[in-house]
């Protein structure tokens, strides 16, 4: 490998390396870090910290239930338990904790020194940590959201709760939200671009299939419910009637955005717990996975699935038989995909030797607790029993088999499987299998009898019942069993955090496991490699005896620091053929800036200072473009030496960068909160009563000529300045970006005299006029975004940041040109169709 | 990507149709086609029964294609995957569209 060519490994390597991905110490350093391995192990301690506060939430429940007539709490805070109760665990525990997973592990797993956006990383974290701040302050005063999980309207419009608790969900919910859909980009474009050269899709490790999927699934998942809360928020601060059926709205808008996102949401949770299991599992029966192939089918015939089921939670509502008949169709054929994985792993353990260490006997809990849930769920399922079981105990029961089985256990290995690579340490005997039998007996003593009380007619969500129910007993044992389970997880917390104390090493890799995460020292380095694997199999460390020594020793890719710059390979999405190398940003305040005035943003709707709004918006487009603004290069340099032999160019003078993967998937999201829209559009102009409106939209033709043909010139433009920039005539492209931006103004303009002229109806009289306003909305959003992109493209081009080699700013800037083109032509079509209301 | 849409596209063309039932159906019931007959059959049960053995038709003819054609593997998915995918999307689609049969569709 040692060509003459070759400058041999720095020798002073490693500690240039650390400096170069080091963090300032003390608090500064805490906020400008953007270390994907920091992010990840604070995302799970704050899902943990959540866990623990929902957990003595739900004590306080099962306190209050008891014994009859209990008059523990009463029934307005015991509506804020319940609320809490679920909102933190679905939102800020259970998606939280598999994206800190996610971010410490998948990097290290394939082989990369980074996520590929650090610093939105940080952003995600930052958001989460302002938006879990305003759930929990809401909760110390009182004030918590009380209207259930899900929010059903009307329950939580203005009329019935007036006060602030559901803006409170509302918003704090949506913060977090932001920073899901952040993880859920960067985890996609992590996988498909960062990954070890040679590392074709095939040859990733399964649970990066798992999380790949997982976050394709959020990216589509939660743009609905953001769509539900931002028009649930408009009505309450507005008074805009999307959800309001004497004007023309419709509860079941709400509903049917929820479950949209609700039901998806469940396997959001359960994939990389399964994940977690299919990486775990082959290695405590020390074999390899059984059936890889049908495993990755499997996944996507689940996700995919999964976004047809959501009705089946409105099995109640009065949606004709025939529709619900589809719902339980495909509800029931989901079994079959959870079925093949369950069975892969059984034949996993069945070929191998398996070893009842500690993170196999949580996997054995999830066999039993998770396959008794996915029963009850096929009852369910059966329309009629759903009628029967609905909104009682027993479905509380079913879904925390699910919930527990299916993601705490499978975490719980998880933890114990991973934390010797996070701590470097091992844990002290019996004391994790202790918790486990606490927490297994425990558990089913609290929810098994909830099925029993569920079918003697229990309904859930009450704060008291009476003696003569005969539910008492049941009820008492159930609560002692979550005292139990309670106990469990204080031991099992305490296991994990006596290795802070009880110093003793862990071997390099304890369990065996053949992927690169345990290919590095641990605990882990900032940069995880000294220099980066070259992958041909699977199961690299089983199949290259003397992989991490030789990466130790900089064999690999990357040995070396170039201009103290953060770097790592990206590859074809595809193949794992080596395109380039991905720089990364280093460490930055700008994430822990752009979260605070976004939670500004948030504030002042909470407080109803609609007035000082705009004033974070504005502040965040002024962040975004100076966020933007760093990196890139202001000159060519070509193809650099990587090692071994071989070269690849930086990645600003390639065109299938993450930044640009990064995009699509932005915009896919996006696009599927616009269609989310559209969709109510029509949902509640077909279903929704007291239609037609009592007004139409006005003549609006001249408006949407304008506002549909100038985005199209400027897509025109836009193209041309790629042209021009390709054959190297910067103030030609610069000329082209600038008369794109004014068309888009002149849209904008034009787009903006609709309501200015007087041609809107009254958007608090009817839900027709309300969504036409919210789509007008949006697409001035959408023109407004591509004039700032393509000023920006114009400034970028005078400061020399692109070149003929140097294109894909401009790429990723004419994706948002073309995409608010095409809102613009969608949005104004359907405006004009529907100037025909009455 | 493209072994994303490989395993992802036979998934899809199951979503599109179910889609399209739901849609029709809601849309349907609301212009009431369910009240206008054609033959024997609904107005709202023939727009349905188009869209379904449509989709059936098309995802067999696929099933067909990976039998028959040559054993490339699209986006480097192994052609035994994607003729599994295939034959149960088409499973699938076919089990979604059983309610068409009941009688009676809008209540
Ligand atoms: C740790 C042990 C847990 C216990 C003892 C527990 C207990 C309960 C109880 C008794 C209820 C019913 C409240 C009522 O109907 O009045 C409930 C509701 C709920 N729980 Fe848990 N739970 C636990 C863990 C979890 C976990 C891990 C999750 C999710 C990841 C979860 C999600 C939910 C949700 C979504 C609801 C429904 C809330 C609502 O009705 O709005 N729980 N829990
Ligand atoms: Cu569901």
């Amino acid at each position: 490998m040692s060509g003459d060519a070759e400058p041999a490994a720095q020798p002073d390597l490693r500690l240039e390396l650390a400096r170069t991905w080091s963090t300032p110490q003390g608090w500064w350093g805490v906020i400008v870090n953007v270390n994907h391995t920091d992010l990840g192990k604070r995302f799970m301690a704050a899902a943990a910290f959540y866990f623990c506060v929902a957990g003595i939430l739900s004590m306080l429940i099962r306190a209050q239930l008891a014994s009859p007539r209990s008059a523990f709490v009463g029934p307005e805070i015991y509506n804020q338990i319940f609320t809490m109760h679920g909102t933190l665990m679905m939102f800020m525990f259970a998606i939280p904790m598999f994206e800190g997973l996610a971010l410490y592990l998948l990097p290290k797993m394939l082989g990369a020194r980074d996520m590929a956006f650090p610093r939105l990383t940080a952003y995600g974290w930052w958001c989460y940590v302002f938006g879990g701040m305003i759930l929990l302050a809401s909760m110390l005063v009182g004030k918590a959201p009380d209207g259930g999980w899900f929010m059903y309207t009307p329950l939580s419009s203005r009329t019935y709760t007036p006060g602030i608790n559901a803006d409170i969900w509302l918003l704090g919910v949506t913060f977090v939200e932001i920073s899901a859909v952040c993880a859920a980009v960067e985890i996609t474009v992590t996988i498909l671009k960062l990954r070890a050269p040679g590392m074709s899709l095939d040859k990733m490790p399964l649970v990066a299939w798992y999380l790949l999927v997982t976050a394709l699934m959020m990216v589509f998942g939660f743009p609905p419910l953001i769509l539900g809360s931002v028009l649930l928020e408009v009505e309450r601060a507005f008074g805009w009637p999307f959800f309001d059926p004497a004007r023309g709205g419709d509860a079941l808008l709400w509903q049917h955005l929820f479950w949209l996102f609700g039901h998806p949401e469940v396997y959001i949770i359960f994939l990389p717990a399964a994940g977690v299991i299919s990486t775990i599992i082959p290695v405590m029966a020390r074999t390899r996975i059984v059936g890889y192939g049908w495993i990755v089918a499997a996944i996507f015939a689940l996700a995919i699935l999964s976004f047809g089921l959501w009705v089946h939670h409105m099995f109640t509502v009065g949606i004709p038989h025939m529709a619900l008949a589809f719902f339980s169709a495909a509800s029931t054929l989901v079994a079959i995909p959870t079925g093949i994985q369950v069975f892969a792993w059984l034949a996993t353990l069945w070929q191998g030797r398996p070893e009842l260490k500690l993170p196999m006997l949580y996997l054995l809990g999830m066999f039993v607790v998770f396959v008794m849930g996915g029963l009850t769920g096929v009852m369910l399922a059966v329309v009629p029993f759903n009628w029967q079981a609905h909104d009682t105990a027993f479905v509380t029961a079913h879904l925390h088999y699910v919930l527990v089985g299916g993601f705490v256990f499978p975490m719980l290995a998880a933890i114990a499987y991973w934390l010797p690579h996070v701590t470097g340490r091992q844990r002290l005997p019996r004391l994790g299998e202790a918790a486990f039998w606490l927490i297994f007996v425990g558990f089913h003593a609290t929810f098994f009898f909830m099925h029993i009380v569920g079918l003697m007619g229990m309904r859930r969500r009450i704060d008291t019942y009476h003696a003569e129910t005969g539910w008492t007993l049941i009820n008492a044992l159930s609560s002692v069993g979550s005292y139990v389970m309670a106990f469990g997880f204080a031991l099992f917390l305490g296991d994990c955090l006596m290795q802070r104390f009880v110093k003793r090493r862990a071997a390099a890799d304890p369990w065996g496991a053949t992927t690169l995460e345990w290919a590095m020292a641990i605990p882990p380095r900032a940069y995880n490699f000294v220099s980066l694997p070259s992958v041909r199999s699977r199961d690299p460390l089983a199949d290259e005896p003397g992989l991490t020594q030789q990466l130790k020793r900089g064999e690999g890719y990357l040995a070396r620091v170039r201009e103290g710059l953060r770097e790592t390979l990206g590859v074809e999405t595809s193949t794992g053929r080596i395109e380039q190398i991905v720089v990364l940003p280093g460490n930055s305040a700008l994430p822990f800036i752009m979260a605070l005035v976004t939670g500004g943003f948030f504030l002042s709707m909470l407080a109803g200072l609609y007035w000082i709004a705009p004033a974070p918006v504005l502040g965040v487009v002024v962040l975004a473009c100076r966020w933007a603004w760093q990196g890139g290069a202001r000159a060519d340099v070509g193809p650099l030496q990587i090692g071994r032999g071989e070269r690849a160019p930086p990645h600003p003078e390639t065109t299938s960068t993450p930044g640009w993967w990064g995009s699509v998937f932005t915009l896919c999201a996006d696009a599927t909160f616009f269609a989310s829209l559209v969709f109510g559009f029509a949902f509640l102009w077909v279903v929704a009563p007291n239609w037609p409106p009592p007004a139409c939209i006005g003549s609006i033709s001249v408006e949407a000529a304008i506002g549909i043909a100038a985005p199209m010139l400027a897509v025109v433009a836009v193209s041309f300045a790629r042209a021009a920039l390709r054959r190297g005539a910067l103030a030609r492209a610069m000329g082209a970006c600038m008369a794109a931006g004014v068309l888009v103004f002149v849209a904008a303009a034009g787009v903006a005299a609709i309501p200015v002229l007087g041609k809107l109806p009254d958007v608090t009289a009817h839900a027709y006029a309300a969504v036409a306003g919210a789509m007008l909305a949006y697409l001035a959003l959408h023109l407004v975004i591509a004039f700032v992109m393509l000023g920006f493209a114009a400034a970028r081009l005078r400061a020399g940041y692109m070149s003929a080699l140097r294109m894909h700013e401009l790429a990723i800037v004419e994706q948002w040109t073309r995409y608010a083109a095409v809102v613009a032509a969608i949005v104004l079509v359907i405006l004009l169709l529907s100037g025909a209301c009455r | 990507m493209s072994a994303v849409f490989a395993l992802s596209a036979a998934w899809l063309v199951w979503a599109a149709a179910f889609a399209a039932l739901y849609a029709l159906h809601g849309l349907g019931c609301a212009i009431g086609a369910d009240e206008r007959s054609v033959g024997p059959l609904t107005q709202l049960q023939v727009m349905m029964g188009v869209v379904w053995i449509a989709a059936l038709a098309g995802s067999a003819g696929i099933v067909l294609a990976l039998w028959r054609g040559a054993e490339a593997a699209p986006g480097g998915v192994p052609r035994r995957l994607l003729r599994a995918s295939w034959m149960a999307a088409l499973l699938a689609i076919f089990i979604t569209g059983l309610p068409l049969t009941f009688p009676s569709a809008c209540v």
